[in-house]
């Protein structure tokens, strides 16, 4: 055992002096750290930007001496429905954590709808908008008439959650200009009854019937707020209340920049000690070490156990040292030396890191050259971004891919590491994780123990 | 019980078959007497890296046996403590500096950490090591760090050394220095195997075994093999100066000396047992043949020479397959 300890010093003093390994294991997964604080979640929240062309081809209020009466025009309409639009833009700027960048654009397509297709298609497609808004040239007179606009709508996604993202937004700022026209026009609406009866009261109709309005007990006032509000729930039936609720991935920066640190301990090891673990012969074969293992006395087993202790060792390096950049920048990640669960998380780091390393071993026999091991970084990658390791969180996985995670040892040992350091949940609630990520090593080391027992050597020579 | 034994290294009928049909070794059997320098000579590819694996433990044998002063180090790791192995890559950690390297390989074979450090700074100096002890091995010359894995083949002071090629890809002045340290080692009782492929450093040891497509050609001293491959004790080589005097130089020599063969476009090499009495007789011949010589050289014939003689091929012409 001395023997193995001493040969664990010695790779890890290697793996020290290796520049390049250092980089991947420590500083490259530090750097996303910074990256995803401060670039993807900057100071003071998140904003989304969404620039919007209006294509206005409105012409305007019609003239107040227009042939057509318009039954209370000043008490529905007051400005044209750009204006109207922009003002709600403007109500709603910064509000929802969107920006809007409005551009109004006049006179682009001559009133032609084809016409003004193109160039909404050309705005989004070639000149960096997100959304384009169509505005019709009969749109403030449908206005003033009582009549719907109809406006089109373009949105640009590449992907559907970021095409549902923007819709959303533009929603919003419509839902927003609607819900106040409709208030003005059932205000219009209930005056307009109240005058009437006012104004035909005690005389007849057509039919002779007279008109009489007679109920002492409700003033005309009265009846005409009661109308108000009859028209109001034609125009709103459902008024729903918004509030947000975060899943605790995003719901503060502290909570963010913990649980980006404990994912970058994972893209870490799950990068450096797989591929450590998949050069674990070929590293050895090319500068002779290999050969001289081999004719010592001390066993492969016995080098690889060193190299193993070698690999906790690194992983306690780059975990001390990445997650203390976490918390440096305001990170939550809280270790309270008199809670066990605390302990288990550092010891649920290391079953990760020795997880991973024996994910390498397990193709170790298979890789023939230095170069190779560079799709075992390939693989690691890959895990960390399928499996919610790293980015993005379980939750944001497809199906498939969140089955997956749930039973992929690593990501559960890196789920229970944030419920219990950064969410501070008891290990009760992250039972399972513990479970299988410890079960799942175990297993993966069973399986190694039945390719290797024995059979170490020849695999070994096999590369030579 | 090993001291009473005359060898220390047996190979008993030795092959090695790799999975490719490669037979790189076929039933070699060889002696290597203890307290001695010996070198297996043979080109690239001849099987001499294969059959040093198979002795220091790292590829087992398909058939055959070794031992180790007795010992089989197929049947127990521990009897490999009775070898130090000096592969043809080097066996340094690069990153490691000399001192870490000497420690890792005093690891590899359980020296006792006290042990092991006096060891180290005793294997410093003697290998000339001292300036060099916190440069990483990477960044040293190529010959300190041949001498730094010899060091480390040296830490838990084996009997018998065996080293493979150490001498490839060194200047000639430091091969000469490594060489000389090697024979420096036979004087604190250590027996030595090498293989390689120069000629001129097997020069140095005391028994020379030439190896060629997986089989021992001979054995025996430089003289030895000198005598039994070539028959002679010099060699002459006649350059012309045209190239169309070559065919009747060749014949005219072939009949003059034990062997003539054409080397170069215009060289002829010729064996000879006497070269005071086979000299004047060669001017003779090649003037009376009107050949235009441009140089005549005699000189002692080479290990090289008499690879050749035995096999027929050149010993810098490397061999396919084997190892």
């Amino acid at each position: 055992m001395a023997n193995i300890l001493r040969m664990a010093l010695y790779e890890f003093k290697s793996f020290i002096k290796d520049k390049s390994a250092v980089f991947w294991t420590i500083a490259w997964p530090i750097l996303w750290v910074f990256m995803v604080a401060y670039v993807f979640m900057p100071v003071g929240g998140a904003h989304m930007t969404l620039r919007v062309a209006v294509i206005d081809n409105d012409e305007g209020l019609p003239p107040s001496n227009a042939s057509w009466s318009i039954p209370y025009l000043n008490m529905t309409v007051k400005k044209n429905f750009t204006s109207l639009l922009m003002d709600a833009f403007n109500r709603l700027n910064g509000s929802n954590g969107t920006i809007y960048k409005v551009k109004v654009l006049k006179n682009t397509c001559n009133g032609n709808f084809s016409g003004c297709l193109s160039v909404a298609k050309e705005l989004l497609v070639d000149r960096g908008f997100d959304v384009a808004v169509i505005v019709p040239e009969n749109a403030s007179k449908s206005l003033a008439m009582w009549a719907p606009v109809r406006i089109a709508l373009l949105v640009k996604g590449a992907m559907p959650t970021e095409t549902y993202m923007r819709y959303g937004s533009i929603m919003s700022v419509l839902g927003n200009l609607m819900t106040n026209l409709s208030m003005r026009r059932a205000d219009a609406a209930a005056h307009m009854v109240t005058s009437f009866y006012s104004r035909f009261s005690g005389t007849a109709n057509s039919s002779g019937t007279r008109w009489n309005y007679t109920n002492a007990n409700i003033s005309l006032k009265t009846m005409e707020r009661y109308i108000k509000y009859f028209f109001y729930s034609i125009a709103f039936p459902l008024y729903p209340k918004l509030d947000t609720v975060r899943p605790p991935t995003t719901a503060d920066r502290a909570g963010q920049i913990g649980w980006v640190s404990v994912g970058a301990v994972g893209m870490s090891l799950m990068t450096g000690l797989l591929t450590a673990g998949a050069g674990f012969f070929i590293y050895r074969k090319s500068n002779g070490v290999l050969k001289r293992v081999l004719s010592s006395p001390a066993t492969l087993l016995e080098l690889l156990g060193g190299d193993l202790l070698s690999a906790i060792a690194i992983t306690a390096l780059s975990a001390t040292v990445i997650l203390g950049t976490g918390i440096a920048i305001g990170g939550r990640i809280v270790f309270n030396a008199l809670n066990p669960g605390h302990y288990l998380a550092v010891a649920l780091i290391f079953v990760a890191g020795i997880f991973a390393y024996g994910l390498g071993l397990l193709i170790a026999p298979t890789v023939r050259s230095t170069h190779a091991t560079g799709a075992a970084t390939a693989i690691g990658l890959m895990l960390v971004f399928l499996t919610g390791i790293w980015w993005p969180p379980k939750e944001m996985l497809p199906t498939p891919l969140q089955a997956f995670a749930n039973v992929f040892p690593p990501a559960c040992a890196f789920e229970a590491v944030r419920d219990l350091l950064v969410w501070g949940k008891g290990v009760a609630q992250t039972y399972w994780n513990i479970v299988i990520a410890v079960t799942g090593t175990l297993t993966l080391y069973a399986v190694i123990a039945l390719i290797y027992r024995g059979r170490a050597e020849k695999i070994a020579e096999k590369l030579l | 019980m090993t001291n009473d034994l005359k060898y220390a290294i047996e190979c008993l009928n030795l092959s090695k078959k790799y999975p490719d049909g490669t037979e790189a070794v076929r039933g070699v059997t060889l002696r290597i007497p203890k307290n001695t320098l010996t070198t297996i000579l043979g080109p690239n590819g001849a099987g001499k890296t294969t059959l040093l694996n198979i002795i220091a433990g790292v590829t087992p044998p398909t058939a055959g046996s070794v031992r180790i002063l007795g010992e089989d180090p197929w049947a127990s790791r521990r009897s490999r403590a009775l070898l130090g192995f000096v592969p043809q890559e080097g066996g340094v950690w690069p990153r490691l500096n000399v001192y870490e390297n000497l420690m890792m390989a005093a690891a590899l074979h359980d020296v006792p950490p006290g042990e092991a450090k006096a060891r180290a700074r005793e294997l410093i100096d003697v290998f000339g090591l001292k300036d060099h002890v916190k440069k990483a091995a990477a960044k040293l010359s190529g010959g300190l760090r041949r001498r730094l894995s010899l060091a480390m083949a040296l830490m838990h002071d084996p009997p018998i050394v065996v080293l493979d090629e150490p001498t490839t890809g060194l200047d000639p002045g430091i091969r000469l220095d490594f060489m000389n340290l090697l024979r420096e080692m036979l004087k604190d009782g250590k027996t030595v195997l090498m293989t390689t492929h120069i000629s001129e450093d097997a020069e140095f040891s005391d028994k020379v075994i030439v190896m060629n497509e997986g089989l021992i050609v001979a054995e025996g001293t430089a003289d030895e093999l000198r005598l039994k491959a070539l028959g002679a004790t010099s060699i002459v080589e006649v350059t012309v100066a045209l190239r169309e005097h070559v065919t009747k130089a060749h014949e005219l020599l072939a009949r003059l000396a034990e062997e003539a063969y054409v080397v170069q476009p215009l060289t002829i090499v010729c064996h000879v047992r006497n070269p005071d009495e086979a000299l004047p007789r060669i001017f003779k011949a090649l003037e009376r043949g009107s050949i235009d010589v441009k140089e005549v050289k005699v000189r002692k014939p080479s290990l090289s020479d008499v690879f050749r003689a035995l096999t027929g091929r050149s010993l810098e012409e490397p061999l396919r397959g084997g190892g």
